[in-house]
């Protein structure tokens, strides 16, 4: 299927007084309709930052220096700031990590719904109501005719979440990015919301990207997996063929340190030795070479190309 | 102590029958008796100043040559047998000594007062024989009255201006706050120079321009402005403090993911946000406005007589031989302390309310 949006060789960089901070070095990943693609990466390894450029909300200090971004067969980065207010909320919409926060504490629910609604259409006072209790409806809030009525604070972490999708849905959107929309909320809840993700992507034939760095919640729930390092993508593939065979030694060492209920149990749990490297000062090559357990002296001299190493499945390292 | 009594309000209120009482009649309850005192204080006094021509019982510009100084009348209820003339009578004061401007009762006659009477609370038939409630100044003109009238000016030059130096600071503050980079810069700086300027110098140079010949209206409003000009940048300071806070918050940025455009995010977010604080701080500096014009009027460079206002009043008390002959004429200081006060315990509480983390 032709994908809906499309990151090229994206590259976004912030401008610090230390230096260029590459944040995002050459990402690309594309979404189709009715997808959902996971973005899984460390803290640091560029999945906000890819995330806010699709959106062009970066901070003040962070540039786009490279790639496109192709939606509906424009480049968003060459769309206009009134332009691509038109794209926010109305074609992509995003939601954030903190529930608890994104909503305004001092309007209600309804209104703040209603608001989003009214910032894309011109709806009369009884059809914004209307359409924002079928938005609250549509996201399993029970008794939306009451609820629209209360404020964040009435409603538990999990709700907010709901009215935060409620709203971001609420101007029928074809794009929709989570990033860690389930971080804050407790396992159950967690679970509760992204099948609510899952079941409003198949209703809607919605493109979802959903940023994390569980990969529990990949494997149960993304049809495509890109997973970021320092700045890069490492590998790239459907994410069952990424489960059954990892490529990268990277991807292999994530999948490695996840605790399992059936291994051997006076085991050491596995961990990837050394840390994510300084955006500042990468290191040559492959960025994940000094940590590597298969690196070869090559390593560090060549950067490894992003190809298929199988059908679908991408991967940049020069040892497999 | 003060928490025990919110306490106790609070469990009053809780037990109450009617748990869904009204806001206003929930927050009177809440409320200690200093802030109902000083609710009702202003209520009256914006009373007066709204109906002035009716609380007021002559024209205040009206001077009674043959009594300059005159002292308060005393009150008396009439028997019932002279109600058809009044139900209160005075007796008449008669100057005995116009240099010492001695007056003494002439108790074989009476002044009768009637209630609702040509447009007046209370007033006598004639102006040449008045009531003086709370005496006369020195040009013969009835004091309460010039109070009523005067009450216009100072009431009014508090809300007034207030309304214009808080209009001024939240949209700058708030634009300073939320855009940020070198128009942040520039306001600030700006903001810095107009408060090392020492303002109520600055103030008296400014009223000092105001051409004499100016008519009140036009004076009060002038006064309004330079008073407005003086006292924004330091309330636009706090208000770009709240909102460069605002701006970052997580529902700021939802909001700009949703579309929302740089004005709808402050008129939306930011301004709702500070508003709160808005309210209390714009009534706590009240006082300050209505102390500025008295000061202002005090030294002759506000409203002018004959109009009058509370501060225009109370100078001719800065003369230390009137005041002990006459100690009357203090009376209109004691509204401008009502005022003050009034204004000062409802900010506090205001505060309490709408604020709670800072109250202590």
């Amino acid at each position: 299927m032709k994908p809906l949006l499309e990151v090229k060789s994206l590259r976004t960089s912030f401008f610090t007084e230390a230096g260029e901070v590459r944040a995002v070095d050459g990402v690309s990943f594309s979404v189709a309709p009715g997808k959902l693609t996971g973005l899984v990466g460390e803290s640091g390894s560029g999945k906000t930052a890819s995330v806010l450029s699709i959106m062009r909300l970066l901070p003040e200090s962070a540039r786009i220096v490279g790639g496109e971004i192709i939606f509906e067969d424009r480049n968003l980065l060459e769309l206009s700031e009134p332009e691509m207010r038109h794209v926010r909320g109305a074609q992509i919409a995003m939601i954030f990590q903190e529930p608890m926060t994104s909503l305004n504490p001092v309007f209600t629910i309804g209104s703040q719904i209603g608001e989003a609604i009214r910032l894309h259409q011109q709806t009369s006072r009884a059809e914004t109501r209307h359409r924002t209790i079928e938005a609250l409806r549509m996201v399993g809030i029970a008794d939306p005719e009451r609820r629209t009525d209360d404020y964040p604070h009435q409603l538990s972490g999990g709700m907010r979440q709901r009215v935060m999708i409620a709203m971001a849905l609420s101007c029928n959107p074809k794009v929709l990015m989570a990033d860690e929309p389930t971080t804050a909320l407790d396992v159950t809840i967690q679970a509760q919301i992204l099948d609510l993700i899952r079941e409003l992507q198949g209703r809607l034939g919605l493109a979802v990207i959903l940023v994390t760095h569980d990969l529990g919640i990949v494997a149960e729930y993304a049809d495509d997996v890109t997973i970021l390092y320092s700045a890069r993508v490492m590998e790239q593939a459907p994410s069952a063929e990424l489960f059954r065979n990892p490529l990268n030694p990277y991807t292999r060492g994530l999948l490695e340190s996840i605790p399992g209920v059936d291994g051997a149990r006076h085991h050491r749990l596995r961990a990837i030795p050394g840390s994510i490297p300084s955006a500042l000062n990468p290191p040559s090559g492959c960025r994940f070479h000094p940590r590597c357990p298969r690196a070869i002296p090559d390593c560090s001299a060549i950067d490894p190309p992003f190809e298929a190493k199988a059908p679908n499945h991408y991967a940049a390292c020069i040892r497999v | 102590m003060n928490a025990d009594r919110s306490l106790r309000a609070h469990l009053r209120s809780a037990a109450a029958p009617e748990t869904r009482a009204s806001g206003f009649t929930r927050e009177w309850r809440m409320a200690s008796r200093t802030v109902r005192f000083s609710a009702i204080c202003l209520a009256l006094f914006y009373l007066l100043a709204a109906a002035s021509p009716f609380f007021a019982s002559y024209d205040p510009a009206y001077q009674n040559r043959t009594m300059p100084d005159c002292p308060p009348m005393a009150l008396h209820l009439s028997a019932l047998s002279e109600w058809s003339h009044g139900f209160f009578y005075a007796h008449p004061m008669q100057m005995t000594d116009a240099a010492e401007r001695k007056f003494t009762q002439d108790m074989s006659r009476r002044v009768y007062i009637h209630l609702f009477t040509r447009g007046h609370l209370f007033t006598t038939d004639s102006e040449s024989e008045p009531y003086f409630m709370l005496g006369s100044d020195g040009l013969g003109r009835d004091l309460y009255s010039r109070i009523v009238y005067g009450s216009r000016v100072s009431m009014c030059v508090g809300l007034l201006g207030v309304l214009i130096s808080f209009s001024l600071g939240i949209t700058i503050g708030a634009l300073s706050g939320y855009l940020g980079g070198a128009i942040d810069f520039l306001i600030m700086r700006w903001s810095e120079i107009e408060m090392s300027l020492p303002s109520f110098y600055f103030l008296l140079a400014l009223a000092a321009v105001i051409p004499s010949g100016m008519s009140t209206v036009a004076t009060f409003f002038m006064i309004v402005a330079i008073m407005s000009f003086i006292s924004w940048a330091g309330f636009a300071r706090i208000i770009r403090g709240m909102a460069s806070s605002v701006r970052s918050r997580p529902y700021v940025e939802a909001a700009r993911a949703l579309g929302a455009s740089r004005w709808r995010i402050i008129t939306r977010h930011i301004i709702p946000s500070v508003l709160g604080y808005a309210i209390v701080a714009a009534t706590l500096s009240i006082p300050g406005f209505i102390l500025g014009e008295s000061a202002l009027s005090l030294l002759g460079l506000g409203i002018q007589e004959p109009a009058a206002s509370w501060g225009n009043l109370l100078a001719q008390a800065q003369d230390v031989q009137n005041l002990a002959r006459y100690p009357w004429i203090l009376i209109p200081g004691i509204f401008i302390f009502l005022a003050v006060m009034s204004f000062n315990f409802l900010g506090d509480h205001l505060r309490d309310r709408l604020d709670p983390a800072s109250a202590g």
